[in-house]
């Protein structure tokens, strides 16, 4: 199965330095920032959390956090810094596509970089998931890849805009690049409200790029 | 001046915590990462490091760390940042058009969102001060606003890309933003043997109105 297989590479990616990034990313900062002034009476969810970049920076600023994810090698790492900063979090090991979680029960979610190592039915499960255990009101952040992204269309499409990545730190994962309109209008309907950013970046060059859509859904 | 007026601006701005970012952003990450994998206590400057963010990164990341500022107030939180981290820095009180460091003192400089709170004439001093302190085959990696940013054209217009914001939305009130385009970076930065520009866009809440930043990778 296509995930078990992402299970395995993800567990040797994380070995490597590249793969455990330290810092929390600006567009989660601002997210939290402003949906969640106050650290004490939230409690959020880390969606594929890794090595525990965003999980260490909601523990930092005071919050209650949870963070689950496939790789046991990312789990490892994420736990040894959280101790290593004394710090508090829950870190479980389990699957997106069925969450290990009481309905209701989170704030605020999470998720950086993880819904689209999905094919398309199973990221409907883990829509319906995140939804299922978001709190009424609450707030989930989820950035994933676009259709813009320089590593578009690098392997065999598999499903629309769903491609088996042939370039080197991808290969043979399964990624899809997401559309304005699948998300607005078809992927994340049962929200109350679907608000649209967007990052491009590159250090080097203008027209070669690194693009996400940042979606914040309101329960 | 409108330097002066931008100093006591900052000096407030730094009393609220929303100007006090803590992390580091992911560009300057890849730039240190990309082109001084070992950081051997090489030397490098924080051109406007205010707070110091990314002055306490560096130092964690055991460079031999440079950082100056015109506002007082930002430097005494960066030393304060500093000594709870139980990190050091050289923190200078300074003007960026005349830096008080001798030539070829850094292997780099990086300089975060202040390039574009300059008028061009100042910026052309700026540059020249860059590639003064840079040592040879040093690199510098600047960030700041390109004419694609949504403030661009919001505001009093002073002189070509270079307006003084009207509007408190961004806190910039009265401050005075030039916003470069690739024609001025060519122009500026024509003394280095070197110059890549890559970018940065971003948006929360919108596709079409976003923050939009220039990305300079300079070799002396």
């Amino acid at each position: 199965m296509y995930i078990d297989r992402h299970s395995i590479k993800w567990d040797e990616l994380h070995q490597m330095d590249v793969f455990r990034p330290l810092y929390p990313t600006e567009s989660i900062v601002r997210f939290i920032k402003a949906n969640f002034p106050n650290p004490a009476n939230a409690h959020i969810l880390d969606l594929g959390c890794g090595a525990g970049r965003h999980v260490l920076f909601l523990a930092e600023q005071g919050y209650k956090v949870t963070g689950i994810d496939f790789s046991q090698q990312g789990l490892d790492i994420a736990k040894k810094r959280i101790e290593e900063k004394r710090l508090h979090a829950q870190l479980s090991k389990g699957s997106i596509l069925s969450l290990p979680f009481q309905n209701e029960s989170f704030d605020g979610i999470i998720s950086y970089g993880v819904l689209i190592y999905f094919k398309k039915k199973d990221l409907i499960t883990a829509i319906d998931e995140i939804h299922r255990v978001l709190n009424k009101g609450g707030k989930a952040f989820i950035v994933v890849r676009s259709i813009y992204d320089k590593r578009f269309g690098l392997g065999k499409e598999i499903e629309q805009n769903t491609f088996r990545m042939k370039n080197k730190n991808e290969e043979n994962f399964i990624v899809h690049f997401f559309t304005k309109e699948e998300i607005l209008s078809e992927l994340f309907t049962i929200f109350s409200k679907i608000e649209l950013g967007f990052t491009n970046e590159d250090l080097l060059y203008l027209d070669l790029y690194n693009s996400n859509f940042l979606i914040t859904l309101t329960k | 001046m409108y330097i002066d007026k931008h100093t006591e601006k900052w000096d407030k701005l730094h009393e609220s915590h929303t100007f006090r970012p803590e992390y580091p952003t992911e560009s300057v990450i890849r730039f240190v990462r990309m082109n001084f994998p070992e950081a051997d206590g090489k030397s490098m400057l924080d051109l406007g490091c205010g707070a110091g963010r990314h002055v306490i990164f560096l130092a964690q990341e055991g460079f031999s760390v440079t950082g100056i500022d015109f506002s007082k107030t930002g430097l005494q939180y960066a030393k304060k940042r500093l000594e709870d981290h139980g990190l050091n820095a050289v923190l200078t009180e300074g003007s960026i058009l005349s830096l008080p460091y001798e030539d070829d003192s850094f292997d780099g400089i990086v300089s975060y969102g202040v390039l574009c709170y300059f008028k061009y004439d100042d910026l052309k001093t700026v540059a020249k001060e860059i590639y003064r302190t840079l040592k040879k085959d040093g690199k510098a990696f600047l960030i700041t606003r390109s004419t694609h940013d949504k403030r661009f054209g919001k505001g009093i217009n002073i002189e070509k890309n270079t307006f003084k914001m009207n509007s408190n939305i961004t806190n910039e009130q009265d401050l005075l933003i030039h916003f470069l385009d690739m024609e001025e970076i060519s122009d500026l930065f024509s003394s280095f043997s070197s110059i890549h520009v890559g970018f940065t866009e971003e948006s929360l809440n919108s596709l079409t109105e976003y923050n939009s930043d220039y990305l300079i990778t300079l070799t002396k």
